[in-house]
């Protein structure tokens, strides 16, 4: 048995030894005929000269290699693939069959038809005294009259248009855009300059005048530099987003117009919203941000956003707390003057001006040149960087076509104007001051009007705003304020600024010691945008609809107040000749809370008699459609069968 | 089909209202490691409604080039430094180049452009190539490149223990942000980094 395995021992051994050799001579061969392979000789070289008497560090090398080649031969795969269900033909031919587009627009209902039929349509200028054609808006209501007009040919002939009829709608507030002086001047324009090259103001859109006009703005508003825009309404929305973007914030007044919260929807920055005019909420909302706005890094950019003269509610931002504000939290303001710019103020410069704060307190003023400046366009003043950054950034300047010449030469012209007319009583903005401090003061002591219409616009306001007052409302059913029920951020703000309403009265009921502490528990951050919250709101709201099942939806009523307003409005135009405007809203468009109202728009030139004669006419047409109505179903019988 | 319809109201929603995501970038975690959370509807409109300038310019030839020319570069400054090495150069301009790029591909976030209002500021530009596709050529690209720049540099070079080890981390510093299992992730230290992305 040993021997054997002796002999076996060994023979393992001699075994061991002879592919040992065997292997190492294989090798030298394979070397030797790589070698002669094109490329060969390199990659031998390599390996000997890398494997530095350590086969660790090359077997760290092979595995990297190794590594890089499986990564070179994986294939693309893509984050959206994961989640893709895959559809046969069938399917996607089954699927598309099914889709129905729901309508851009939805389709105009019997009730809401009267908002297209109520517009008037002008025959010639826009003056203090217009033409109305018989064309929309006349034809509409006789289709409900009792005889027809037919000419001698038999065939029928629409209603002759309404003449004479004074002109309270119109927003040319100093009443110069048919100054002929200002014609004069625009007709010399357009025979040196043309009407416009057509393009943009840095692609040969911008000539001389305009230079001279943003040098004029600047001047006048005392500040760096400033620029102009071919269309007011779109200034705040191009100039909103060209500065704020994603992980901005802005604060903003509730009650800003149109422009302004298209531009910041664009501007896709966070938006936290305060009750409109109401600086101490805008402060509690600025200190609970305080925390959450000290950890920001890189610093984002961080804004106050108020309209001056407000166009939705005619009353003035206060302008000096704001610009306090905005310094002690080091946020910039942001100042829409739209309506406001040459009809307030002692130097016609807006509502800064009337408070005397200086433009370059305010970070970003924009204002329009289409309103009291009688020409057309918009413009942003400020400090030179941030103008220049609009040139570059500001998606209106850009690529839309800049301001014909002859608008710019009369803005300048006006501008001047108003500078030589400066304190003037008899000038056209002293007549407008004295105008509306006349017709505010007549509304206001009017017992008539109080009865039925409280005025919602500040004293000093060009523009007049009337809404009915609560024991209507009480009585013919109609809401304070309507929001948007059906939409989510509608539904936030409401519940916001309904929790800040009742927690400011709870407040202010306390004794004045706990009440800074009280009030600041109360404005502890809520997200009023978590699903909760909104879940909450519409358990809240189906809760109510069932109480109130008879009742109809916000939209529906804001529809019938809305309604009942043109009534009047369109027979103070039929028989007193006189036109007014009205806020005209469809509520599901609506983010804020509205409230319908008449607009009554002044102008320079009005007599102390024609502003009587409004308050007069108003009066007695209110008076005379209210009284004839109990409830709201009369409301909704004279929408549906009779004209407006 | 429910799940598209939720989504088509979600977005309905996003259209209209003013507030975007910016309350869901403030989400704080205990944890050191999170992931950037998928795009909003909004979002990723706004990131489709132009070409994305930032992160489109890689995939031409050109830019594949310029790599391998700013190594040499690198390299050849290194060399006519006074005192140096070979080991010392070779590990000078590994160290550059794997840092530059990792600043350029892995820590800034967002576009130097306003062209989307900011629907990029949350990712790395390596995210955004390619809309965040994996192992396509441009990203193949510029992963072997430091692994060859490492392979190069020890083959040229007699590397101690302490070199091979420093070049050897730098060489994973510069692949593994660029793995498909890193795809949006955020790694922060406490006490360095914000926990908010």
């Amino acid at each position: 048995m040993d021997t054997s395995n002796v002999s076996y021992a060994s023979s393992i051994a001699a075994a061991v030894v002879d592919p040992e050799r065997e292997l190492s001579a294989r090798i030298t061969s394979l070397i030797d005929r790589i070698k002669t392979l094109p490329g060969g000789a390199i990659l031998i070289r390599y390996i000997q000269s890398s494997y530095q008497d350590d086969p660790i560090r090359t077997v760290i090398e092979i595995f990297l290699m190794l590594f890089a080649v499986r990564y070179f031969f994986s294939k693309k795969t893509s984050p959206d693939s994961k989640e893709a269900v895959p559809l046969s033909e069938k399917e996607i031919d089954e699927l598309c069959k099914q889709w129905k587009p729901r309508p851009l627009a939805e389709p105009v209902t019997e009730a809401e038809l009267y908002k297209l039929k109520k517009i008037p349509v002008l025959a010639g200028a826009v003056d203090k005294k217009i033409t109305i054609s018989g064309e929309n808006y006349l034809d509409y209501n006789r289709q409900f009259a009792p005889e027809k007009r037919y000419d001698v040919e038999g065939i029928e002939c629409p209603e002759p248009p309404l003449e004479d009829v004074l002109n309270l709608a119109s927003l040319d507030f100093l009443n110069l855009s048919h100054d002929p002086r200002l014609l004069e001047i625009a007709a010399n324009i357009i025979k040196n300059h043309g009407v416009g090259a057509c393009g943009p103001p840095g692609f040969f859109g911008n000539q001389d005048v305009h230079i001279r006009l943003e040098q004029r703005l600047a001047e006048w508003y005392g500040v760096d530099s400033a620029i102009v825009y071919g269309q007011d309404y779109c200034t705040p929305i191009s100039i909103l987003p060209t500065f704020l973007k994603r992980g901005d914030i802005a604060i903003v007044d509730a009650g800003c117009s149109l422009a302004i919260q298209k531009g910041l929807l664009l501007s896709r920055c966070q938006v936290v919203y305060f009750e409109h005019r109401n600086y101490e909420h805008l402060a509690n909302t600025l200190e609970e941000l305080q925390e959450e706005l000290q950890d920001i890094k890189p610093l984002n950019r961080r804004v106050i956003v108020s309209e001056g003269l407000f166009a939705n509610t005619g009353d003035f931002a206060d302008v000096p707390k704001l610009v306090e504000i905005k310094k002690k939290y080091k946020f910039r303001l942001f100042l829409d003057e739209s309506l406001s710019v040459g009809s307030i103020g002692p130097h016609g410069r807006g509502v800064a001006d009337y408070y005397g704060v200086p433009a370059s307190d305010i970070d970003i003023l924009t204002g329009s040149l289409a309103n009291s400046l009688a020409s057309s366009g918009g413009f942003c003043v400020g400090e030179k960087p941030m103008i220049f950054y609009q040139r570059i950034a500001s998606a209106a300047y850009c690529f839309s076509a800049s301001l014909a010449p002859y608008s710019v030469r009369v803005a300048n012209e006006v501008i001047d104007m108003l500078e030589q007319n400066e304190g003037k009583k008899d000038s056209p903005l002293g007549l407008l001051n004295k105008n509306s401090a006349l017709l505010h003061g007549k509304f206001s002591k009017n017992r008539k009007i109080s009865k039925y219409l409280d005025v919602v616009s500040e004293s000093g306001s060009p523009v007049v705003i009337l809404e009915f007052n609560k024991a209507i409302k009480n009585k013919l059913g109609f809401y304070q304020y309507y929001y948007n029920e059906n939409n989510k951020t509608a539904q936030a703000h409401e519940k916001g600024m309904r929790s800040f309403e009742q927690s400011g009265t709870a407040a202010a009921a306390k004794p004045s010691s706990k009440k800074v502490s009280e009030s600041k528990k109360s404005f502890e951050r809520v997200d009023y945008y978590s699903d909760e919250a909104v879940a909450k709101m519409k358990s809240e709201a189906s809760q109510k609809a069932i109480a109130e099942s008879k009742k109809k939806s916000q939209a529906d009523i804001h529809n019938l107040e809305e309604f009942l307003i043109s009534k009047i409005v369109n027979k103070l135009m039929l028989e007193d000749k006189m036109l007014i405007g009205t806020s005209q809203r469809l509520l599901k468009m609506e983010v804020f809370r509205v409230r319908p109202v008449f607009k009554i728009c002044l102008s320079s030139d009005l007599s102390t008699k024609e502003i009587d004669s409004v308050v007069e006419k108003l009066a007695n047409q209110v008076a005379g459609v209210v009284d004839n109505i109990k409830c709201l179903e009369d409301v909704e019988k004279l929408n549906s069968v009779k004209p407006l | 089909m429910s799940t598209t319809a939720s989504a088509a109201n979600k977005s309905h929603h996003a259209s209209l209202s003013p507030i975007t995501s910016s309350p869901k970038n403030r989400r704080r975690s205990s944890s050191i490691i999170s992931h950037v959370e998928v795009e909003s509807d909004e979002e990723l409109n706004d990131q489709n409604l132009v070409p994305n300038l930032n992160a489109n310019w890689v995939h031409s030839k050109g830019a594949w080039l310029i790599h391998i020319c700013i190594i040499l570069l690198l390299k050849m400054f290194f060399n006519v430094l006074p005192g140096s090495t070979t080991e010392l150069s070779w590990t000078l301009t590994n160290t550059t180049y794997i840092i530059g790029s990792y600043i350029m591909f892995h820590q800034v976030k967002g576009t130097p452009f306003d062209f989307n209002s900011g629907a990029y500021d949350n990712l790395t530009m390596w995210e955004q190539i390619d809309n965040g596709d994996q192992y396509t050529p441009t990203k193949k690209f510029l992963f072997l490149v430091p692994i060859a720049l490492f392979l190069a540099s020890t083959h040229y070079s007699k590397y101690n223990l302490n070199y091979f080890v420093f070049n050897g981390v730098l060489c994973l510093i510069g692949c593994i942000p660029k793995m498909a299992f890193t795809h949006r992730l955020r790694i922060s230290i406490p006490g360095l980094t914000k926990a908010n992305i």
